[in-house]
């Protein structure tokens, strides 16, 4: 069992990446691409996150015997 | 108990980075949250591994009926699944969808208990039968 710990940096940096993109495009007036940009983030985080939380579930699962 | 130093130094580490990206993206920091709590869950699951091993091994010691530790344990899986997502639901700010989701868990953990119901009515009919 070991814990990923970069899991959570990488999830940080996309935050911030996504958040002085969104700040940038939004103060040079390009609030639609700004938008788009945050939406991108989500969607590329959740695509990380959905498998880990399955592998979690799959362990729940089999741990108490569903 | 490395695992437990870890869980809790990336908990923290969460906190921090999450308050910091929060301001700005407060998506991805609550998906941040969903992360740190599976990575604790998995934490969690690995020590309740040989507690649950144990019990099974208390069940063969003192011959249980088979299944009924088996629902427990599948009670409990539940309860801590529908607990954990709850409060995330609540943390994001959606506390009627944790509700909804601790009353499907509470409706789900009932439905399974039905056996042991029924087992404790069957029981009660055969000593009334008897008298």
């Amino acid at each position: 069992m070991n814990m990923d710990i970069d899991l959570i940096f990488k999830i940080a940096a996309i935050g911030i990446i996504v958040s002085i993109l969104n700040q940038v495009l939004a103060r040079s007036g390009r609030d639609e691409q700004a938008t788009m940009t945050s939406l991108a983030g989500l969607v590329v985080v959740l695509m990380i996150l959905a498998q880990k939380i399955a592998d979690l579930f799959d362990l729940v699962k089999t741990l108490f015997e569903f | 108990m490395e695992l437990y130093w870890k869980a809790a130094a990336a908990a923290l580490l969460a906190v921090i980075l999450g308050s910091a990206v929060g301001k700005q993206e407060k998506d991805i920091s609550m998906l941040l949250a969903v992360a740190v709590c599976g990575m604790v869950g998995s934490v969690v699951i690995s020590y309740l591994e040989p507690v649950l091993d144990f019990l099974w091994e208390l069940e063969d010691l003192g011959r249980l009926e088979s299944g009924v530790l088996g629902i427990l344990l599948k009670a409990l899986g539940i309860g801590l699944v529908t607990h954990i997502a709850a409060w995330i639901c609540a943390d994001a700010g959606n506390g009627s969808l944790g509700a909804m989701l601790q009353m499907l868990g509470s409706v789900a953990i009932l439905y399974l208990s039905i056996p042991i119901f029924r087992g404790f009515l069957t029981l009660i009919q055969e000593i009334l039968g008897a008298l």
